[in-house]
């Protein structure tokens, strides 16, 4: 039995020694890799198709104005882009403050869906705005973020390559100043994208689509027929999805976007809840075409293994760390103690990508940040909740297998608008914010 | 009614946005609205970072040293100490000497920081002596098994990102110094 015992926590220690040397791997290439990223020229007149980009919003008016604004002041050719709001049965202005942007730009359209069918989830709103598409190229926006005026340039450079699928593009916490939850949240999408996804680009692995500052080719995502929206994880569907098909994933970190964090854990329970689930469903469904696939490499294979098993890490850990203890207890051994060192590492990690505590301080130091890391020791919190989140989101999925209920609710994030103050109020702006951004950016 | 509620909505939308701009005086060709705030974040270029591989030499020598008379010491410290010591200094030597930094300073910082290790768990194995006679122990074992994981890395990650933050103020100091001159 102790023999047994000891061999699950050796294979549990290895699993997660396996994450901490591809996450250090992560922050070498990040910091160190010579060939860095292939740009294109973002500017280049040359390769300009037509890009559709759309904005699922369902109640959304204190934030729907300021993207549809950035959207007119896009400089992406106004003639080759079509911009289309999915209005997802708002009940609230959504809909006219995304009409009267129509009226004044004719690039801005309106689709609307009605109570009866609206309200399903983001997968099938943007289903929905799919069937309207004209463009060559199908990019996404949630409603509440804020790109770069030249964001689409920057983005689409990459479809150049006629095996390139989709891009994803980086986002940034906008209100990070605003709540401890929201600058542990920007912590988490520093080592995430500056370094996770950045790495993983530049190694050739697979970068993940989030579902949302990105791009797909309309015939690609047309022929996978479209978001499934049983999936919780769209975004992570179509990533398998895409690279199964043979084509590649890419990111670039130039592409900012930026997005208003969830501000309290309350709305972080619920979304990183539905993340979490929603990886699971795409592990449950990927793990064995992964293995068999002939349309990707070994090293592409190993990276897919991980990345769709991401959420499972953080109940592996709680696992062997209650097995580590028990052996400690009732068998102690040297050695136990040693391997005891992956839990310690792990604990202090980020759970989306799974971002050990030093991926997230180099992605800071790249980013040239000063003083965000003094938040970084308090990963653990956000960690230890994320034990609770994914086990809570594993025993809802095994529940709803046995009980053959398949469909799970879309709990939409709420957006308050907070983020405006960043952008619209810069007089107002108290001079701790103030030197919050000087931080935040670096100065001048 | 709700549609003259929008129109409103909109033009304070338009207003807002028109005064940022004239707020924070947009370049055209600038990208990044939030980044003029911010000072021009946005660039098209990666800050690759170039190892100083000397620097990293230094730190393994001086990690070496310090690790060899650890081990020569090695009934003072016990096993969790050395193992979590010996992290430190292999994240500290390979992810922070190759950065941008006086060598001086990144040496100064390795050794403090395996000074508060060893402070630490001095202050540990005399905590866990003097709680022994209250909770006995057993408890004690228990205690220190269940939130060893937490325990054993708190310091490590705390002075790691410490000297990260140091090295990233100093060198935002100097390129502030280079443009001024």
């Amino acid at each position: 039995m102790i023999l047994v015992l000891n061999l699950i926590f050796v294979f549990l220690v290895m699993f997660m020694s396996a994450y901490l040397a591809r996450h250090y791997i992560f922050t070498l290439t990040a910091l160190y890799h010579e060939k860095g990223q292939h740009h294109h020229n973002p500017h280049d007149a040359a390769y300009q198709p037509t890009v559709s980009v759309l904005i699922p919003a369902r109640n959304e008016e204190k934030v729907i104005g300021r993207i549809l604004q950035r959207m007119t002041e896009l400089t992406y050719p106004k003639e080759k882009l079509e911009v289309i709001v999915i209005d997802d049965a708002s009940t609230d202005q959504t809909s006219e403050i995304a009409e009267e942007f129509a009226k004044e730009h004719e690039y801005i359209k309106v689709v609307h869906r009605s109570l009866e069918d609206g309200g399903k989830g983001k997968p099938a709103a943007l289903n929905h705005g799919l069937k309207y598409v004209e463009g060559e190229i199908v990019c996404c926006f949630d409603a509440d973020y804020y790109p770069q005026r030249d964001i689409l340039e920057k983005l689409i450079a990459c479809f150049k390559d006629p095996k390139v699928g989709a891009v994803q593009g980086r986002v940034t916490v906008l209100n990070e100043p605003n709540t401890l939850v929201t600058r542990l949240v920007a912590l988490e999408r520093t080592g995430g994208y500056r370094v996770d996804q950045f790495a993983r680009d530049s190694l050739g692995l697979i970068p993940q689509f989030g579902g949302t500052v990105g791009g797909f080719r309309r015939s690609l995502i047309e022929s996978l027929g479209g978001w499934d929206p049983s999936m919780l994880a769209e975004d992570t569907d179509l990533t398998f999805k895409a690279c199964l098909a043979g084509y590649k994933v890419r990111y670039v970190n130039d592409a900012e976007c930026y997005e208003e964090a969830v501000e309290n854990w309350r709305s972080y329970w619920r979304q990183r809840s539905r993340w979490a689930k929603g990886h699971m469903q795409c592990a449950f469904r990927y793990l064995w075409p992964l293995v068999k696939s002939k349309n990707l490499r070994l090293r592409e294979k190993i990276d897919g293994f991980l990345l769709l098993n991401v959420y499972f890490v953080p109940i592996l850990v709680g696992l062997a760390w209650i097995l580590g203890a028990t052996l400690c207890l009732i068998n102690p051994s040297p050695w136990i103690e040693i391997l005891w060192v992956a839990i310690s590492i792990s604990v202090y990690s980020s759970v989306g990508n799974f971002a050990p505590f030093f991926e997230v301080g180099i992605g800071a130091y790249l980013d040239g940040r000063k003083r965000i890391y003094w938040l970084i020791p308090l990963l653990l919190l956000t960690f230890i909740f994320n034990m609770l989140i994914c086990t809570k989101a594993l025993m809802d999925l095994c529940v709803s297998k046995v009980t053959r209920k398949k469909r799970h609710a879309w709990a939409k994030t709420l957006h308050n608008g907070t983020g405006n103050c960043y952008l619209n109020n810069a007089k107002k702006m108290s001079p701790a914010i103030s030197h919050f951004f000087l931080d935040l950016f670096g100065s001048q | 009614m709700s549609n003259v509620k929008a129109k409103i909505f909109l033009s304070n939308v338009q207003q807002n946005f028109s005064v940022q701009r004239k707020v924070l005086k947009l370049d055209k060709n600038d990208s990044w609205t939030v980044s003029s705030v911010a000072m021009n974040r946005q660039s098209f270029r990666h800050p690759k970072v170039r190892p100083n591989y000397m620097h990293m030499y230094v730190g393994i020598g001086t990690a070496t040293i310090m690790l060899l008379i650890y081990f020569s010491l090695h009934h003072v410290l016990n096993e969790p100490a050395l193992i979590s010591i010996t992290i430190f200094n292999f994240l500290f030597v390979f992810l922070l000497f190759p950065l941008e930094g006086q060598l001086f300073r990144k040496v100064y910082l390795l050794v403090a920081g395996n000074i508060v290790g060893l402070v630490w768990h001095f202050i540990k194995s005399s905590f866990g002596a003097a709680s022994v006679f209250y909770l006995g122990a057993d408890t004690l074992k228990i205690i220190t098994v269940v939130i060893g994981p937490i325990i054993d890395l708190i310091w490590i990650v705390s002075v790691w990102s410490l000297g990260l933050s140091m090295l990233a103020s100093a060198k935002k100091r100097n390129e502030g110094d280079e443009k001024n001159i």
